[in-house]
């Protein structure tokens, strides 16, 4: 069936016609219609008519702020009698309509910068802060950032690692873009490399105790985080089934699969073999350091006003700032974290940062 | 401990846990008292013999440290809390860039009060006699309670 178009005889316009054909009570217009100029809007302008402003349901916007961490708990979807959908706010025991052109939703859903700075993971930009300053208490010298790390305890790595793959889970089916960015750190490699790492040190710690091996009945046992384990059934009882859940993690087709073999394989290690003490993996380390300064250069230049220098040495405005570190990103994504760690430093030097005179400034106000 | 006020914090800071109790006059470090009834081995660290007016201003000081601080997956679940600090959500962009770690600014708001109820330099009828709470004008979220610092009240 061929389609319906009205077009403008001068210029050839498309004017916005219904999608479907439907039964309507109407008049024919005539020069004595008394209606004056009509304007038929064209259909290259279908978004200002208003049915099809609010064709985003007000439940879905009010859905959209309370994710941007906007407070909803005063907001109401409602609909009038002509069925259009509007956002209501109850204030002081009034109900007053929420203009599709109010600030908060225009500058969500023009695509620009949600206002809210929560979704931009301040948290990490918070962290690489602190762990970069962070001191010895008694000769107060900086202890470095490996060594910041290194002191929140080796769990923290499987911790941190289990609870990113989580995240990533949910964003690879909703959000394609944040999934990008946050998997080009955390990923299956680096998770395989975690598990390969820890099996290699738990191997060196079990070559060591057996040296020293405890006698029952005559069989050697040794003891593995208060659990007495015969020397023989090792294989069966430790190492085994971590090999398999490395393998699994090595074999996840996605973050959903990743997930699940990450936590199989922590639950054995927080049962078996996991000091405080114990060195974290250099896989860890080198996407924490890459995320570190991923995210953290990101929120600079997206809230504080830094920018990337060109390879002129110019300084880039905030857009080019954000596709040339997504162009860094993408180089320094497989193993060479620290390279945009060092990028990092390089931003904040670069636009005359120094974060201990800024966290003394902020302490003594 | 030689001096408590020193190395309560930089106990805090390497991650032990503690807890304060104001009305025991208790302090407990990674489940050891510290201070029990009010009563120690070695020196608490801190003199704090002040006019009871400067007393309270830098009671106003720790406790605005611990408003801004920024907190950790830890210190949020402690169950038991004298005082309130913000929300992760209501903290500005500086506070959780240069804020301090929540546990030490908590650790020496919490320990400054009870050295100074111990020191007996923190009397409550010198700046609320008759009432059951004082309530700081700097920072109204700020408040004293009676039971805290008399114990027979």
């Amino acid at each position: 069936m061929k389609e319906t178009k009205v077009v403008c005889p001068k210029c050839g316009a498309s004017i916005a016609i219904p999608e479907h054909e439907s039964f309507t009570a109407g008049i024919a217009i005539g020069k004595d219609s008394g209606l004056g100029t009509v304007t038929l809007p064209l259909e290259s302008e279908n978004n200002s008519i208003s049915k099809n402003r609010t064709a985003m349901k007000a439940s879905k916007k009010i859905e959209a702020m309370k994710a941007a961490g906007i407070d909803v708990t005063n907001l109401f979807a409602v609909t009038n009698a002509e069925g259009v959908e509007s956002i209501a706010r109850l204030e002081n025991g009034g109900l007053t309509i929420l203009a599709d052109n109010d600030p908060i939703i225009i500058a969500i859903f023009k695509g620009g910068t949600v206002p809210n700075r929560r979704l931009f993971r301040r948290w990490v930009m918070a962290q690489v802060f602190h762990m970069l300053t962070q001191k010895d208490w008694k000769t107060g010298k900086p202890v470095g950032f490996l060594n910041a790390l290194q002191a929140k305890g080796f769990c923290y790595s499987w911790e941190m690692l289990i609870e990113e793959i989580r995240i990533q889970a949910k964003l690879e089916m909703l959000d394609q873009e944040n999934f990008i960015q946050r998997n080009r750190w955390f990923n299956k490699n680096v998770a395989g490399a975690m598990a390969a790492d820890y099996l290699k040190q738990l191997n060196e710690h079990v070559e060591q105790r057996k040296k020293k091996c405890k006698r029952c009945k005559g069989t050697p046992y040794i003891t593995l985080n208060g659990n007495n384990i015969f020397v023989d059934d090792l294989r069966k009882k430790v190492f085994n089934p971590l090999e398999r859940c490395a393998r699994l993690i090595k074999d996840a087709k996605n973050m959903t699969d990743l997930y699940r073999a990450a936590v199989g394989f922590y639950q054995i290690v927080k049962e078996m073999y996991s000091p405080y003490s114990l060195v974290m993996s250099p896989a860890f380390k080198d996407a924490y350091k890459g995320a570190g300064g991923y995210f953290t250069m990101r929120n600079l230049i997206m809230f504080h006003g830094c920018k990337m220098l060109s390879s002129k040495g110019n300084p880039l405005v905030e857009s080019s700032s954000l596709r040339e570190l997504d162009k860094l990103a993408e180089v320094y994504k497989n193993g060479e974290g620290w390279r945009m760690f060092g990028a990092m430093k390089e931003l904040i030097v670069n636009n005359g940062i120094d974060i201990e005179a800024k966290m003394n400034e902020w302490r003594s106000k | 401990m030689e001096n408590i006020w020193n190395e309560a914090q930089e106990k805090v800071h390497n991650g032990s846990t503690f807890r304060i109790n104001l009305e025991k006059r208790d302090l407990v470090i990674d489940g050891k008292y510290i201070i029990k009834d009010g009563k120690y081995e070695g020196k608490l660290g801190y003199d704090t013999k002040f006019p009871v007016n400067a007393l309270l201003a830098m009671v106003e000081e720790y406790y605005w440290e611990y408003l801004h601080s920024v907190p950790s997956a830890r210190s949020e679940a402690k169950y038991r809390r004298y005082f309130r600090a913000l929300p992760e959500h209501e903290l500005s962009e500086e506070d959780m860039l240069y804020g301090q770690h929540r546990d030490i600014t908590q650790l020496r708001l919490e320990l400054f009060i009870l050295i100074a109820i111990i020191q007996n330099t923190l009397i409550w009828d010198e700046f609320a006699k008759g009432k059951w709470f004082w309530q700081s004008k700097k920072h109204p979220s700020l408040v004293l309670l009676k039971q805290w610092i008399e114990i027979n009240n």
